[in-house]
């Protein structure tokens, strides 16, 4: 919410002036309002105090702090009277007409309210008497709010409207203030005041407000209506037995996750034992060797271990050249074999040859019985003819022979040795290896297996002794856990049994209370509200002054001097505020620091105010950086422009803000305003856009 | 109209919602009931204020939201 609009009429200084503010964007908020002083910085604030609240507000204005607005009219008239512009025409009222608008962050329930307060005088500018001095109308909306009763002061009800749609008289000063004020504002309030409207603000008065609205209601009720007590002590017992169930609940919830601890538990050990009993079982079995055999099974299984290994080892010698070669065998063998029937062909042949003379001597004889006596040359002929005839009969060579020797070393013998080996390889050897290196295989395993038997057979009375020893445990465990299931079981039912009764009970009672009549009914439900909002009004105040105390620190550290660094405020109960710090020094009353820390803590708290109570109302100081040094302008400045409000007003002197601190925030200003008094018209005139120059 | 702040602040809000636990009530009902209190608070009449809660209460009632 913003202030939208500010309208003055015969105010102060004001004549007939107006502020048309810019509704406000994102990340511009800083409104700033330069005028110097006695040109109507004040007026301004001032306005905002009466126009919205009247004689409520009046004690906010300076030197009014004790006024008592139930009862002391003249006071108000006479502060009115003074703050009237002292040339007004007296046939014309004093006028405040204020509207504030909400933003683009409000919810679209806010509407804009506008206040117009009007104060009328009589001739001699002297305030009319009674009701006719003063006059406020209120729009919500655009809608005119008329009063809606006659039994009230209309000013009341308005004053009670505004408050209802903008905030309390008393938290105005968390919002629109001068610095100065800040400060009078903790040293006139202290701890209780500043809680205070913390407690309007975030609603928790409207909680207060209510126990108390809603204890008178039920006083009424109880009054008017019969069988309270009967209605109430029903209601009693089933909220007691709601209670009742929801403990009896947990604690069924509790035992049935024990003994599903207990079950899992006991399955786990019956795992175990069994899996104990199984081994126990297997030493039970080679208990029945004896010690005798076992070692004699390791004897022979050591012997065959050895037989096996030595057996395998002689194969491979033997067929050392077989195996290495066994892969080329036939190769090998079929050029052999075709070498073996050149050699024999050349065999018959060069025989043949070589008995040639004595097969001629045989065939042609001399002399020759058959041919009788040839002529020498014929018979040279004849002889020829035969020996070439028997050259013949071994041309060609046999067609599976070779042509020629390439294995010519291997001959005869020798030749037979080796394929009689190569057969071997091809034959047997790797069968023969396969079946010795099985062979050796089984004997080792075997060996192994007799081996570790042997081993064991030697550790069965420490290793049967350890696991029975176990199993007894084990037992007894299982044992337990059985008995504790039983017990958790029985209480169980126990507890079951005990929810079944409480639950005909809750079922009874909420029947005898549903054939109650409306009255009652609400009675009771009202009780429960009362005693809800008395519990919560204990638990929320103590959360709402820590989280104070932490949102106000947050603002003053990031405002205050650099040696306030590790200071948190401490806002106990009947006690002033203080600064309490981290390091060890003393507890520090804020009160007893400087004029600035003083502000810087007011600053602080209108920001925590605004922080936890979500209220988007627009601020507006008074000179909030007053005679701060060169250091602190700069940063309070910031920290101001920086808070996400949607409205900060800064009235100024040209002292203080100054053009060039002006240059700190310049992107976060909205609007700017010169207000400056023209003694020619004897008025304050307001230039918007303009500010004061270098 | 807005409920109050605290009925829409984080952590004052779970405060409130365990306390409407416990008793058996909800903040709905809190947050009508605070509305009527405002609403008389501002227009200054109490005449029909014992009604406006019996509307609020009848309508938890209905809605059975009483336990």
């Amino acid at each position: 919410m913003y202030l939208s609009r500010l309208h003055l009429q015969n105010w102060r200084t004001y004549a007939d002036a107006t502020f048309e503010f810019n509704a406000p964007s994102e990340h511009r908020s800083v409104v700033l309002i330069g005028a110097m002083n006695g040109h109507g910085k004040t007026s301004f604030l001032l306005s905002l105090y009466l126009g919205l609240f009247g004689r409520f507000g009046l004690r906010h204005c300076e030197g009014f702090a004790a006024y008592d607005s139930g009862q002391d009219f003249k006071t108000y008239r006479d502060a009115i009277t003074k703050f009237r512009r002292n040339t007004a025409d007296s046939s014309e009222p004093t006028v405040i007409d204020i509207t504030l608008t909400p933003s683009w962050r409000d919810s679209s329930e806010e509407e804009k309210v506008r206040v117009v307060r009007r104060w009328y005088f009589s001739g001699r500018n002297e305030p009319k008497q009674g009701s006719a001095f003063e006059e406020v109308d209120i729009y919500v909306g655009d809608r005119l709010q008329k009063p809606t009763t006659i039994d009230k002061d209309p000013i009341v009800l308005a004053h009670e409207r505004v408050e209802r749609n903008l905030f309390e008289a008393h938290v105005a000063p968390a919002f629109f203030f001068d610095g100065e004020q800040a400060q009078k504002l903790i040293e006139s309030q202290g701890e209780r005041g500043l809680k205070k409207a913390v407690e309007v603000m975030f609603g928790t008065k409207v909680v207060e407000e209510l126990a108390e609205t809603m204890n008178q209601y039920l006083l009424r009720m109880r009054q008017t209506t019969g069988g309270r007590r009967r209605c109430s002590e029903q209601q009693q017992e089933l909220d007691d037995k709601l209670k009742e169930r929801d403990v009896l609940s947990e604690q069924i919830g509790k035992k049935q996750a024990d003994l599903q601890k207990l079950e899992n538990d006991k399955e786990q050990k019956e795992q175990q034992r069994s899996n104990l009993q199984e081994e126990l079982a297997r030493m039970g079995g080679m208990n029945n060797l004896t010690y005798a055999q076992v070692e004699a099974d390791y004897v022979r299984a050591e012997k065959e271990q050895v037989d096996a290994e030595k057996a395998l080892g002689s194969l491979v010698r033997q067929l050392g050249l077989a195996l290495g070669t066994w892969r080329l065998a036939p190769a090998i063998q079929n050029r052999l074999r075709t070498e073996a029937l050149r050699e024999d062909w050349e065999s018959l042949k060069r025989g043949t040859i070589d008995n040639r003379e004595k097969v001629l001597a045989a065939a042609l004889p001399e002399p020759d019985p058959i041919l009788g006596d040839l002529p020498q040359q014929t018979r040279s002929a004849l002889r020829d003819r035969f020996a070439i005839a028997l050259e013949s009969i071994y041309n060609p060579p046999p067609s599976n022979c070779a042509e020629n020797f390439l294995l010519g070393h291997v001959k005869g013998d020798a030749r037979s040795r080796v394929l009689q080996l190569l057969a071997q390889a091809q034959s047997i050897g790797s069968a023969k290896i396969r079946g010795a290196a099985k062979r050796a295989r089984d004997a080792r395993d075997a060996f192994e297996e007799a081996k570790s038997r042997k081993e064991r057979m030697q550790d069965v009375p420490v290793t049967t002794q350890q696991i029975r020893e176990k199993l007894d445990t084990l037992n007894s465990e299982i044992q337990q856990n059985i008995h504790g299931i039983g017990a958790i079981e029985n209480e169980l039912k126990v507890l079951k049994a005990n929810l079944h009764e409480l639950n005909k009970r809750i079922g009874e009672i909420r029947e005898q209370l549903a054939r109650l009549g409306p009255e009652q009914r609400r009675i009771a439900v009202a009780e429960r509200v009362c005693r809800a909002l008395e519990e919560l009004q204990e638990s929320l105040r103590p959360a709402t002054t820590a989280r104070l105390e932490s949102y106000v620190t947050r603002h003053f550290v990031n405002i205050a001097d650099r040696r306030f660094r590790t200071a948190t405020v401490s806002l106990a109960p009947g006690q002033p505020p203080q600064l309490v710090f981290g390091n060890g020094h003393p507890a520090m009353l804020l009160e007893t620091n400087s004029g600035f820390e003083r502000r810087a803590f007011g600053i602080a708290f209108t920001l925590a105010l605004a922080e936890i109570t979500h209220r988007r109302v627009p601020l507006v100081i008074d000179t909030p950086l007053g005679n701060a040094d060169s250091v602190y302008r700069p940063r309070t400045l910031k920290a101001l422009a920086d808070f996400d409000l949607d409205q900060i007003i800064i009235l100024t002197h040209d002292k203080e803000v100054t053009p060039d601190l002006v240059e700190h925030i310049r992107g976060q200003i909205s609007q700017k305003f010169l207000v400056e008094y023209q003694e020619a018209e004897n008025a304050s005139i307001v230039h918007p856009d303009s500010y004061f120059t270098r | 109209m807005k409920a109050p702040p605290c009925f829409e602040d984080l952590e004052s809000k779970k405060i409130i919602r365990n306390i409407c636990e416990q008793h058996r009530i909800d903040m709905e009902l809190l947050k009508d009931l605070c509305e009527i209190v405002n609403v008389h608070a501002g227009s200054g009449r109490r005449i029909g204020l014992p009604e406006d809660i019996e509307t609020v209460l009848d309508r938890f009632i209905k809605n059975g939201r009483e336990s």
